[in-house]
């Protein structure tokens, strides 16, 4: 390995392309926000269907976890744009998201890393629900508390700080996981990399730009989070 | 108030109930001893359909409720007016001891936010912990929390109250002040049922006295008759064992 052969480093070429740089962070924040919320719709109501007592609803359930987890994020985005799209089943654009939100691409990437996300926060969801102890249950029924009341008003409300951990987690992996949009063309901050590379020549100084603003986004995201348990952890 | 006929449990092969039948009037104050895994809190359970029974039947004021058909709204029904205290409290931590007793008699109906209110703060002051109504659960002692499981049973206004070990899990510093609480709804004529290794407060409060092991009522009778004059060797046995 050589190191401090001929290359300069410098990162005053790639200072000029900060607003594109932010542009793309911009599009990974809302890229990974869509995701996880849809991501959390879906996982609720997954979680529902396999603790629901009709077992087809459940089989549904649990298959598309397995499936999910079993098959690589980038696979299920390809197939979502290319192949899928094959058997006529095909996401359009939406013009009135404007030509970076409403593209096919990002549309369809939304769609294929939220359903890719539900899956993680429907077993996040699961964990959660599952560690609230039996006696609190059984506390709610003793009481004549239907089974939805006491799942809404005694279960829920602690399963959620035991599953905030678990949803800032994904949260974090997505951001970081969103990055496989760059390969199809959608204008995330790692796409911005690939931009700022053919224009200026560089290749260390935007990935390290882009590492930078990953990390931060993450780290901050794990900030937020700890203050956030903290907050709501008063009882304990 | 509860008819109780020939009720079975079993958990797979495990036969923890082998048909019990009596019958719990109201305002008597039954106990019921017997060594750890004879079935006594299965028995109780039962009782609040906590457990299902897989034979047998109960009947709450003449109304079937083992009957496989019945509807869940039904069984809530019959559980507002049966309340439970556990061995391990399950108070809800998440709530503050007063959330803790008006959720229930709000959800069901029973009584709108201010009588339940008034309700509880009146509960709270039976038990001695009105200046407690804004605490969490976790910040109470384990003698404070049982007092404050068993306003939020009353709240509800039952009319049989199931006491399962109530004291076992507590430190025996704090057994008393949950017995003397007990003790004021006995006085009150408060109908109860309470599976308990207590056997001096046993003999004191109760009217009756059940004996069971292996799944059966060895013996019954009046706490002089059972604990003076155990009838069974099985009765004198576990009576002998135990120190109380």
């Amino acid at each position: 390995m050589i190191i401090g052969n001929s290359i300069n480093i410098d990162f005053s070429r790639v200072w000029e392309w900060i607003p594109t740089f932010l542009d793309g962070t911009i599009v990974t924040i809302v890229l990974s926000l869509t995701t996880v919320f849809i991501g959390s719709f879906i996982g609720l109501f997954v979680v529902l269907m396999r603790m629901s007592d009709f077992k087809i609803l459940n089989g549904i359930a649990s298959l598309y976890t397995n499936i999910v987890r079993g098959t690589p994020v980038l696979l299920q985005l390809f197939l979502w744009l290319y192949g899928f799209p094959m058997i006529g089943l095909s996401l359009t654009g939406l013009d009135f998201l404007g030509g970076t939100y409403g593209s096919r691409e990002f549309i369809t990437a939304v769609v294929a890393l939220g359903i890719n996300s539900g899956a993680y926060v429907s077993e996040i969801l699961r964990g959660g629900l599952e560690a609230v102890d039996k006696g609190q249950i059984e506390a709610g029924r003793a009481l004549g508390l239907s089974q939805r009341e006491t799942m809404f008003s005694v279960v829920i409300p602690q399963a959620i700080r035991t599953v905030l951990p678990g949803l800032g987690n994904e949260f974090i992996t997505m951001i970081k996981e969103s990055s496989i949009v760059s390969t199809v063309g959608v204008f995330d901050v790692m796409y911005t990399s690939n931009i700022v590379k053919s224009s200026t020549y560089s290749i260390f100084e935007p990935l390290i730009v882009v590492g930078v603003i990953y990390y931060i986004l993450t780290y901050s995201l794990s900030y937020l989070m700890k203050r956030l348990e903290k907050r709501l952890n008063t009882y304990a | 108030m509860l008819k109780i006929h020939n009720l079975q449990k079993s958990y797979g092969e495990n036969e923890v109930l082998k048909g019990i039948s009596t019958e719990i009037k109201k305002g008597e104050v039954v106990a019921i001893i017997g060594p750890s895994g004879s079935g006594k809190s299965t028995f109780l359970r039962c009782m609040n359909l906590m457990e299902v029974p897989t034979g047998g039947n109960i009947s709450f004021k003449g109304q079937q409720f083992t009957d496989k058909t019945l509807k869940e709204a039904q069984i809530n029904k019959l559980r507002e007016n049966i309340g439970m205290v556990f061995q391990q409290f399950n108070l809800f931590p998440h709530l503050t001891v007063l959330e803790n007793i008006i959720l229930a008699p709000i959800k069901r109906n029973k009584l709108s936010s201010e009588e339940a209110i008034k309700t509880a703060e009146k509960l709270l002051e039976t038990v001695g912990l009105a200046d407690k109504i804004d605490a969490y659960p976790n910040n109470l002692s384990g003698g404070q929390q049982q007092r404050v499981a068993i306003a939020r049973a009353l709240a509800m206004n039952p009319e049989v109250m199931l006491f399962d070990e109530p004291t076992s899990a507590l430190d025996p510093e704090m057994v008393k002040e949950v017995l003397l609480v007990i003790q004021d709804l006995v006085e009150s004529e408060m109908t109860i049922v309470i599976v308990t290794h207590e056997m001096n407060f046993a003999k004191e409060v109760a009217t009756r006295v059940l004996f069971i092991d292996e799944g059966v009522i060895v013996e019954e009778g009046t706490p002089d008759e059972v604990f003076n004059h155990p009838k069974h060797e099985r009765t004198k046995v576990f009576l002998d064992k135990i120190d109380y």
